[in-house]
């Protein structure tokens, strides 16, 4: 587990090289005392300003002829355990103050963290400086000082986390489990709080020994004859013109220490935030990387979208994760396909390939054509695509409130949308328009929901804004991934009414993905059935439906419920789906099949069939062939 | 009459909303609104109802994960009120939605299953583990899971070690609150399944907390429907959706997908306000059959000619 953790730090070059200098420095001082280095107070006016490796200094020596190498070691070496001191205080009581008052809330929540906030009204310096001038000079006073000015940073940070914790589903259960509030604290919270606290301490460690070392340059911290890097700095400074280097030393040792902490800091900070596992944030290219081998076939010219023989995979390991293999499909204006699937079927990877939206690395079109209008997209430039995107094929997705701008009023969103496809566009003529589209979604009040910002819609109205934006630049294909699994029934219905009439009146070709048979037997004229990554059965729906072919598509029919049909609980496919870094050679479903014979196994299937039916299952085709 | 094994009495809660100002008085939401159920022993009882209907907060009332403001549980025919907080989660547990959001991120299988056989039932070690074994094999884990931790699991897998968490309990109910509407459908069927299973080796009683009338229809015995806070409607699984007797959940039953059937759906329909809840009956603004006795009046859950239970003014003029 260290281990790992430390190989995952040392990963980003930068800390390796911040943790470098930290172990190069605290080597130094922990050997101090063995160097034989004379007396650091010992004071020799005789050499006053000796320049280094003269007179057998070897970083010279101060205004009192006191040895600057040895003054710096016994300085650093104090610097340093009094910052990291004080920042094991300032964690500590930080981190108890934001647990107890996360934790408990109310009226404790409310002390204590008016308390930090009154700690907060202070500028920073002031308020260390105040606490010295209260205590007096002196470190201890200092490192007192330090640790109080940074206890709110700690305090409220961790207080945020533990909010979260405090209301999750886990704490609930827990308690139900029998835990009393003391032990829930103990063993459920505070488990999940130590990354926080380690962040906070890795960030902030730095800025504490900074803040020491200024408090002693003031003259507050260490006192004669006593030397810390901030006292040293602060003895140079008079002599700074004349002889540099009783300043220079000083602080290019501050620097050091300070950009070694803060570079392992971050990187410590990048190691522990959940948000950067999977490796440090990568830039994502603006369209899906294409790879493919050989001359890409010719697209079809007769219908509207035309996409065949498309393959993905995600390139993260050793072995990429193919998400969709070999899925051929067409549609055209006011038509609407249906592309059914579980979880990991590669139905949302086969929609969002399509106009190269797919995260680029570790996405990788392999192979096949998407034709729209005739024109093979993979082989036009970033220029075409981007004008097509939201203009000819546009999206909707199932949160619509993750793809609307949160600070911007749904007017203004709708009329972006428009004016980014054609400037030309003036405001009156934007507005009418955004009031008309506002009206094809069914809603009552359209001058009232344009000022009115996404958040306070409810879940039904902010899907039907979504459709309203998809609907902006007349597009003539329509992608809705699961448009309505998030909405209540009463509700979905609607969504599912304005769809099905937008696509009839308005010609759209509509590819509705879901993983409700249900909801998709009422809105498309065609489904196509995935399963790890392939399409295992495509045809009318009707036909689908009521004939299913492939085992996979009657297993899915028969687990899903549906009212009225009196037959007792539905029916589950045991096991579960096949890893994708780690698919079978023959048919994928066969482990979970009933029909499965050895043959199944042997080779890769073929989908098969006419246009009105195809089917990838090689029963099947014995049966039909 | 068999006692009920709950009996929850006029059951009420509110929460109160942040001031919209400083000076604007504090608003109450009202979440649930005079609940009244009994359920029998052994059943699987269904509560269904659209987001903000109330059916969460009143699955975590029982279980005591909130206080009511008024009104009564009695579970087992005791008062909840006069139970400690472990007492009470002997006789009555609960699993969550979200599978993987329930469990400890930072704890092993094996600590989050030991946490009820400790402290609710304070076995030692050994009687521990040998529950731990057998509990594993009742939900269908390898044994291997107890050490590994919560995110190697996928969600059906999660949500086996949750429904195992509660059974370490020995509770005689189980709130199941929207248990398999995280998961895939042919997942979906396999925890329905082993849920069944489970409700016959154990003697189990169900409060099933759902939106899908289709699960609900299959998997319980009786269903409450709920909107805005109230229980509308109590009747028999088999029949609620097929002869529904309110108009809300026969707006439920027609809305709600089926194969080979065309779309049907409202022209227009929100819930109303929560913060301004109307006068009279809170759905008659959807109502089809709406009276003038509905603005003034709002109808209580009575008997109604076929054994089921209806709040409406209208149900039994048929």
């Amino acid at each position: 587990m260290m281990v790992r953790f430390a190989k995952r730090i040392l990963r980003n070059r930068l800390a390796g090289f911040g943790a470098g200098l930290l172990l190069m420095v605290t080597g130094l001082c922990l050997v101090t005392p063995f160097l034989g280095l004379p007396d650091p107070n010992v004071i020799s006016t005789a050499d006053r300003f000796s320049l280094p490796f003269e007179d057998g200094f070897v970083l010279g020596a101060d205004h009192l002829g006191r040895d600057i190498l040895s003054r710096l070691l016994w300085g650093t070496r104090l610097s340093l355990a009094v910052g990291l001191t004080a920042a094991l205080i300032a964690a500590l009581i930080g981190s108890l103050i934001g647990i107890l008052a996360g934790f408990f809330g109310g009226k404790l929540d409310d002390l204590l963290m008016r308390s930090v906030d009154v700690l907060m009204a202070f500028p920073y310096i002031l308020l260390a400086l105040a606490i010295v001038a209260v205590l007096g000079p002196g470190l201890m006073n200092a490192l007192i000082a330090v640790a109080i000015v940074n206890i709110p940073f700690f305090a409220r940070n961790v207080r945020g986390v533990t909010l979260v914790i405090a209301r999750s589903d886990y704490i609930a259960a827990a308690r139900l489990s029998g835990r009393g509030s003391i032990s829930l604290l103990l063993f459920e919270v505070v488990p999940n709080l130590w990354s926080v606290i380690i962040v906070a301490f890795s960030t902030t460690v730095g800025w504490m020994i900074l803040e020491t070392a200024g408090l002693s340059f003031l003259g507050l911290g260490s006192q004669p004859p006593q030397s810390d890097l901030g006292s040293m700095l602060g003895e140079g400074r008079a002599a700074l013109i004349t002889n540099p280097h009783t300043s220079v030393i000083p602080g290019l040792m501050i620097f050091v220490i300070v950009m070694g902490i803060n570079l392992l800091g971050d990187g410590v900070r990048d190691a522990l935030d959940p948000r950067l596992a999977k490796g440090t944030l990568q830039r994502s290219s603006p369209v899906t990387q294409v790879l493919r081998t050989g001359q890409p076939a010719p697209v079809d010219t007769q219908s509207t979208l035309d996409v065949a023989g498309l393959s993905t995979e995600f390139r993260v390991d050793k072995n990429p994760l193919r998400a969709v293999r070999d899925v051929s499909f067409s549609l055209n204006g006011g038509e609407c396909l249906a592309i059914v699937g579980e979880s990991g079927s590669g139905k949302s990877v086969t929609a969002l390939s399509i106009t190269g939206l797919v995260a680029s690395p570790p996405a990788v079109i392999t192979s096949g054509t998407v034709g729209f209008r005739g024109r093979d997209l993979f082989s036009e430039p970033f220029d075409v695509l981007r004008d097509l995107r939201g203009r000819r094929i546009a999206y909707i997705f199932q949160d619509p409130l993750s793809t609307l701008h949160p600070l911007l009023t749904v007017g203004a969103q709708l009329a972006e949308a428009m004016v980014t496809h054609d400037p030309r566009l003036t405001k009156p003529v934007l507005r009418r328009r955004a009031i008309s589209l506002l009206e094809d979604v069914r809603i009552a009040n359209p001058e009232h929901i344009m000022m009115s910002y996404p958040h306070a819609l409810s879940g039904g109205m902010r899907q039907r804004i979504g459709i309203a934006m998809a609907l902006a630049n007349d597009p003539d294909i329509i992608i809705a991934d699961e448009p309505t699994t998030a909405l209540d029934v009463t509700v979905q219905a609607q969504v599912l009414r304005i769809l099905d009439d937008l696509r009839r009146q308005k010609g759209v070709g509509l590819i509705f993905i879901s993983h409700d048979l249900n909801v998709v037997s009422q809105i498309s004229d065609r489904i196509a059935v995935m399963y790890a990554g392939q399409i295992v059965e495509c045809g009318p729906s009707r036909d689908v439906l009521e004939q299913p072919a492939h085992p996979y598509t009657r297993a899915l029919l028969a687990s899903s419920p549906q009212i009225g049909a009196g037959g007792g609980l539905p029916k589950p496919i045991d096991g579960g789906l096949p890893r994708p870094d780690d698919l079978p050679a023959g048919c994928a479903f066969a482990a979970r099949c009933e029909m499965a014979t050895d043959i199944c196994s042997a080779s890769a299937v073929e989908l098969r069939g006419s246009a009105s039916r195809e089917v990838r299952c090689v029963k099947w085709e014995a049966a039909n062939g | 009459m068999v006692e009920p094994v709950v009996k929850v009495e006029a059951l009420t809660k509110s929460f109160a909303q942040a001031r919209r100002s400083l000076l604007a008085p504090r608003k109450r939401l009202h979440a649930v609104k005079d609940v009244s159920v009994d359920i029998s022993r052994g059943e699987a009882f269904g509560i269904i109802g659209e987001s903000g209907c109330g059916k969460s907060t009143l699955a975590r009332m029982l279980v005591g994960l909130h206080a009511p403001d008024s009104g009564g549980i009695l579970l087992g025919g005791r008062d909840a009120k006069t139970m400690s907080a472990q007492e009470r989660n002997r006789i009555i547990q609960y699993v969550f939605q979200d599978p993987a959001g329930s469990l400890n991120p930072r704890k092993t299988v094996r600590q989050i299953l030991m946490t009820p056989l400790k402290t609710l039932r304070g076995l030692d070690a050994r009687a521990a583990e040998a529950e731990l074994a057998g509990i594993l094999d009742a939900v269908k884990l390898p044994t291997e899971a107890l050490s590994r931790f919560p995110h190697e699991f996928s969600g059906g897998q999660a949500q086996r070690i949750s429904i195992a968490r509660a059974l370490l309990a020995r509770p005689e109910i189980i709130v199941l609150d929207e248990p398999v509407s995280a998961l895939d459908v042919s997942i979906q069927a396999q925890i329905l399944a082993l849920l069944a299973d489970l409700r016959a080796e154990f003697g189990l009683t169900y409060i099933f907390i759902s939106h899908d009338l289709a699960v609900v229809e299959a998997f319980c015995d009786r269903v409450a429907v709920m909107y805005f806070g109230e229980v509308v409607e109590v009747a028999a699984a088999n029949s609620i959706f097929a002869r529904a007797r309110h108009p809300y959940t026969n707006l439920l039953a027609s809305t709600v997908p089926r194969r080979g059937d065309g779309i049907f759906a409202e022209t227009q329909g929100e819930l109303p306000d929560p913060l301004n809840p109307p006068q009279g009956c809170a759905f008659r603004a959807r109502c089809p059959n709406s009276g003038d006795i509905c603005m003034n009046l709002n109808p209580v859950l009575h008997k109604g000619k076929a054994g089921a239970h209806v709040a409406c003014h209208f149900a039994d003029e048929d």
